[in-house]
């Protein structure tokens, strides 16, 4: 369909297209500096330059895993919070917080992961970076879970507990 | 001197792959045109010297003369790979708004002219149709020839490239993973059958008009390298601007590859980096809303939307009914 294929794309990128920088005279001027610079943002460009093809169905993620549920589950999520924030905070039930536990637990979860996501990137931290940070957050996220649980379950309603820190 | 000047401007010619068309010539000397090709510099002196008809003219000048310079500071990004190890720096250049056109370009292009030939930036159409001189202007991306001159004289004027992108020289960012991301959504009407080019596809009012809002984007990348998330996974997200069209060919009732596009985009990187921060819409000079359109390929990976227009061959068995009868 195209006039040239992607992988040709970005093989002009690689070749001719920088063959266009030219002194006056014809002489080339810029491969040794600029060059480096273009080839390292193509292998950090990843997918869409080194596994061109010409299938739409790769965008360069090396994570081929639907991500579509886990964005319904998080909107689900969202939208409920709306009425379960309330409910539990007016009434201390302690159905109302287990079931806020359980979604504000998700959705900070999701929302951190999120951030460890776009901040703790590969490319800046390192692969160990990356994964360390993801599993601490696992923990973090587990810990406070399981905190907010066990409080409702022997103590008192996390609702509760934050309206007797308010009245101290 | 024309020459190396005129060639020194990076022009980028109409095609995809715009970089492409890139030529960069470096000036012989560092020594300003100014006198040279001066045609643009004023020359009072000798206009007035000239008798006749030209009364006119010498009153103008004169009026010129009165008139108060009024000095715009301009702070642009420099940087140049030609000179092994050089650092990018800002340098500051002095125009006078009273002999300058009111955009933004209109005051590079003066630069470049009259006062330092090796300032290099895109530009081509000047009208806003053609997105090459997209560039950060006073912290905002934005196309220089649209973008007035703030007439304040008492602040400088900060001109940057896109930001976050690779820099090619002084104000040329390197868009090839742009384009890159642009072709891999494939920009381009795909049918099941060989209808494409051979006879006319219908098409219904209300479906054309979804399309409004989305086919006017020009691929400044105003958009995409102002999205914070654009910045931080630029290799895996494809960014606003990208999406914005992935959505255009999507919901074009005329194209048969919907369920194949989207399929395309249902991992965790290409849509879903988007945590809908806005910066796209609030800079784009087209006042378009790539978020939106975003929003919009959410809703339909997630079935909360169904794409729902009429086909060519509905429409056209419709029209052969209202014939025979």
């Amino acid at each position: 369909m195209l006039p040239f294929t992607l992988r040709q794309l970005a093989h002009r990128g690689a070749t001719q297209g920088w063959r266009c920088i030219r002194h006056d005279s014809g002489r080339m001027i810029l491969p040794n500096t600029i060059r480096p610079v273009i080839v390292a943002h193509r292998s950090a460009a990843g997918g869409p330059l080194t596994a061109t093809q010409s299938s739409p169905t790769s965008h360069g993620s090396q994570v081929h895993h639907d991500h579509v549920n886990h964005w319904k589950m998080d909107r689900l999520v969202d939208i409920s919070l709306l009425p379960i924030v309330p409910w539990a905070f007016l009434t201390d039930s302690v159905l109302a917080n287990y079931l806020l536990i359980l979604t504000v637990g998700a959705h900070t979860h999701w929302g951190m992961e999120s951030v460890v996501v776009d901040y703790m990137r590969p490319r800046v931290v390192g692969k160990f970076g990356y994964y360390a940070s993801l599993a601490t957050m696992y923990v973090l996220s587990f810990a406070t879970f399981a905190g907010l649980l066990y409080l409702n379950y022997s103590q008192m309603p996390p609702t509760k507990a934050i309206k007797k820190l308010w009245s101290l | 001197m024309m020459s190396t000047t005129g060639a020194g401007v990076l022009c980028r010619q109409v095609g995809l792959w715009k970089n492409a068309s890139v030529a960069i010539s470096r000036c012989a000397s560092t020594q300003t045109a100014i006198g040279v090709g001066g045609h643009h510099a004023p020359k009072p002196s000798s206009t007035g010297t000239t008798m006749g008809p030209a009364s006119d003219k010498t009153d103008q000048t004169s009026k010129e003369k009165t008139k108060a310079p009024k000095i715009k500071q301009f702070s642009v990004y420099r940087w140049d790979p030609d000179r092994p190890g050089d650092k990018p720096r800002m340098q500051t250049y002095e125009v006078d708004l009273n002999t300058c056109g009111p955009m933004v370009l209109d005051a590079l292009i003066k630069i470049k002219n009259e006062v330092d030939p090796t300032l290099t930036f895109r530009r081509s159409c000047r009208e806003g149709i053609c997105g090459s001189c997209a560039m950060n202007i006073g912290g905002g991306n934005t196309l220089a020839c649209i973008a007035r001159i703030d007439p304040d004289t008492s602040k400088q004027s900060k001109i940057y490239p896109l930001p976050h992108m690779y820099v090619v020289k002084d104000l040329v960012p390197d868009l090839s993973n742009f384009y890159v991301q642009y072709a891999s959504i494939q920009p381009y009407l795909k049918r099941k059958d060989e209808t494409v080019g051979k006879e006319q596809l219908l098409q219904t009012i209300d479906d054309r008009s979804r399309l409004d809002g989305l086919y006017e984007c020009i691929l400044c990348a105003c958009c995409s390298t102002a999205c914070p998330s654009y910045w931080w996974h630029g290799d895996k997200y494809l960014g606003p601007a990208v999406l914005m069209q992935a959505y255009r060919w999507i919901i074009d009732s005329r194209d048969e590859a919907t369920a194949e596009r989207l399929d395309a985009l249902r991992d965790p990187f290409s849509v879903y980096r988007c945590h809908t921060i806005m910066s796209c819409a609030r800079t784009c000079p087209k006042h378009l809303n790539p978020g939106r359109a975003i929003g919009e390929i959410k809703k339909l990976l997630a079935g909360l939307a169904t794409k729902d227009t009429t086909s060519h061959e509905t429409l056209k068995n419709k029209a052969m009914n209202a014939v025979k009868q």
